[in-house]
C-alpha cells in the first residue's frame, strides 16, 4: 500500500506546556487508525496538526508524497518550517474533518451544508453539487432530511450530517475527533455504523475515540498516546487485549470501571 | 379649534414638511447604507491579527465615537472649504459626517456580531477548505448578520433622530424647515408637535417591520 501521510518528529506547545513531543507516524492508503489516550494526552492536537487546524511547532508533515511547508534554515542551524497560507488551504481541501460538536452550518438546509464546500471551493455547479449532496446523504443514510436545517435533527443524525459534508469534497484522508463524544449513548451506533462502512470502502482514516469496541473491530492499526508520545501501538487485538507496557494497562482497566457488569446467569 | 393649538394654519407649509422628512430620510438613508457598506471592513480590521491593520482602525473608531457629532459637522463644515475644494455644502458637510460617524458605530456592531459565532464554524469551514473570505463570506457574516439585525434597527432609529442636529450645519431636514415654520408663524407649540408625530409615524412603521424581517430570520435557523 502506498502512504498518504507521514509525521517526522512533530512537536507542538502552546505556550509553555508541550502538548507533543516528538511524534513520528505514518498512515497508509485505505487504512483506519484508531488513536487512543487519556483526556490531555495530545491525541485531539496530533489529528488537528494533519490538517493543519493548528501548525506543528517543530518536525514535518508529508502528505501524498509532498511536504507541507518550506524549510528555511533558522538561526543556528536549526531549520523552521514555513506555511504558506494558500496551500494549507487546499491541502485541507483534501482532507475532511468530523468534530465532536458537529459544527454544522445552522442558517443553511442539510443539503446546503454538503454543498457549500463543493459549490465555493471547487467551483462545482449548483445541479452537480445538489446532485453529489444527495448521493453523500444517501450514504449516511439521511437523503430524507435533505431539506431541513440542522436544529431539527438529532445529534446522531447531525454528525451524520457532517461526515457526508467532509465526504462531499472526495477527501484523499478522513479525520475524525472524538466524532460520538456529545452524542445520546442511544445514537453512538448509527455514527459508528457509518464510519465501520467507510472503513469497509477502505477509506483512509484517522479516528480519535474513546469506543474501545469500535477500535478492536474496526482499526487496522491503534495508536496509544501519552503524555504527548507516541506510548504503544500495534494490532488493535494486541493493544486492546494484551498491551505490553504499564500505562496502557492502566487506561484500559479505567475503561472497564464504566462498562456494566455482566448479567448474574 | 382653539387659537392656542391650531394645527390647521400649517398645512399651507406642508410641502416644506414633506421636503424636509424627504432630506431627514435621505440623510439617515446614506449613513446606514455607508455603516452597513463599510462598517464591515473596519470591524473585520478591529478583529485583525495585524496590528498595522488593527490599530488605525481602533484609532479612527475610538477619535469618532468619543467626540459630539455636532462638533464632527461644525469640524467638517469648516474643513471641506479648506482641504478638499468644496464650497459650503449643507448636503455634503452632513452626509460625509453621518457617513463616517455611522460607520464608526455599525464596525462595533460588525466586530461584536462576529466575535459571537463559535469558533467551531470557522473550524469546520476551514477544515473543508474554504479560505478566509470564503468562510466570513459564506458562513460567519450570514450567521452573524442575523444576530446584528436588533442593534441595526437601533441603529436606524437613534441615526434617524440624530440627524435632526443637521440643522445646524443648514442641512434642510425636517427640524431645519419646521424652525423656519414656527419662526415665521410664531407657532413652536404646533410646529413641533408637527415634528414629533411625523418621526412617530415613520419611525413606529419601520420598528415593526424590522421585528417582522427579525422573527423571519429567527425562523429559518
Amino acid at each position: 500500500m502506498a502512504e498518504l501521510l507521514r509525521v517526522e518528529n512533530l512537536r507542538k506547545s502552546f505556550g509553555a506546556v508541550e502538548v507533543l513531543r516528538s511524534i513520528d507516524l505514518a498512515v497508509e492508503t485505505g487504512e483506519t487508525v484508531v488513536l487512543l489516550g487519556s483526556s490531555g494526552s495530545g491525541k485531539s492536537t496530533l489529528l488537528r496538526c494533519m490538517n493543519f487546524l493548528e501548525v506543528p511547532s517543530s518536525g514535518r508533515v508529508y502528505f501524498d508524497g509532498r511536504s507541507v511547508g518550506r524549510e528555511i534554515p533558522g538561526p543556528q542551524g536549526a531549520a523552521a518550517m514555513v506555511y504558506n497560507e494558500a496551500e494549507l488551504t487546499r491541502l485541507r481541501s483534501r482532507i475532511g474533518m468530523v468534530f465532536q460538536q458537529f459544527n454544522l452550518f445552522p442558517h443553511l438546509t442539510v443539503a446546503r451544508n454538503v454543498m457549500v464546500a463543493p459549490m465555493k471551493v471547487k467551483g462545482m455547479g449548483k445541479e452537480e453539487a445538489r446532485a453529489l449532496a444527495l448521493r453523500m446523504l444517501h450514504r449516511v443514510g439521511i437523503a430524507e432530511k435533505a431539506d431541513d436545517y440542522p436544529s431539527r435533527l438529532s445529534g446522531g443524525q447531525q454528525q451524520r450530517v457532517a461526515i457526508a459534508r467532509s465526504l462531499a469534497m472526495e477527501p484523499a484522508l478522513m479525520l475524525f475527533d472524538e466524532a460520538t463524544s456529545a452524542l445520546d449513548p442511544e445514537l453512538v451506533g448509527e455514527v459508528l455504523e457509518v464510519m465501520r462502512e467507510l472503513s469497509r470502502e477502505r477509506v483512509t482514516m484517522v479516528i480519535v475515540t474513546h469506543e474501545l469496541g469500535f477500535a478492536y473491530h474496526v482499526a487496522d492499526r491503534v495508536l496509544f498516546l501519552h503524555e504527548g508520545a507516541i506510548h504503544e501501538e500495534g494490532k488493535p487485538g494486541d493493544i486492546l487485549l494484551s498491551p505490553r507496557r504499564q500505562r496502557t494497562r492502566e487506561f484500559l482497566r479505567g475503561h472497564d470501571k464504566f462498562r456494566l457488569p455482566h448479567a448474574p446467569s | 379649534m382653539s387659537q392656542y393649538f391650531d394645527l390647521n394654519l400649517l398645512m399651507t407649509y406642508h410641502t416644506l414638511f414633506l421636503r424636509g422628512l424627504a432630506n431627514t430620510v435621505m440623510l439617515t438613508a446614506v449613513a446606514m447604507t455607508a455603516g452597513l457598506v463599510l462598517g464591515l471592513p473596519v470591524g473585520l480590521a478591529r478583529l485583525s491579527a495585524s496590528r498595522l491593520i488593527r490599530y488605525p482602525a481602533t484609532v479612527f473608531v475610538g477619535l469618532l465615537r468619543n467626540t459630539p457629532i455636532l462638533v464632527q459637522l461644525f469640524f467638517f463644515q469648516a474643513f471641506a472649504p479648506l482641504f478638499l475644494g468644496i464650497g459650503n455644502n449643507p448636503v455634503f458637510v452632513a452626509c460625509f459626517a453621518f457617513a463616517i460617524y455611522n460607520i464608526a458605530y455599525c464596525s462595533d456592531i460588525f466586530r461584536g456580531g462576529i466575535k459571537s459565532i463559535e469558533i467551531g464554524q470557522v473550524e469546520a469551514s476551514r477544515a473543508l477548505g474554504m479560505n478566509r473570505l470564503q468562510q466570513l463570506r459564506y458562513i460567519v457574516v450570514p450567521q452573524a448578520f442575523r444576530r446584528m439585525v436588533p442593534a441595526f434597527t437601533n441603529r436606524s432609529i437613534e441615526v434617524a433622530k440624530l440627524t435632526t442636529v443637521a440643522s445646524a450645519v443648514a442641512y434642510g431636514d425636517l427640524l431645519y424647515y419646521a424652525k423656519l415654520v414656527s419662526d415665521i408663524e410664531y407657532r413652536p407649540i404646533e410646529t413641533y408637535t408637527v415634528v414629533a408625530l411625523l418621526f412617530i409615524v415613520v419611525l413606529i412603521p419601520f420598528s415593526v417591520l424590522a421585528k417582522r424581517l427579525e422573527r423571519h430570520l429567527a425562523a429559518s435557523k
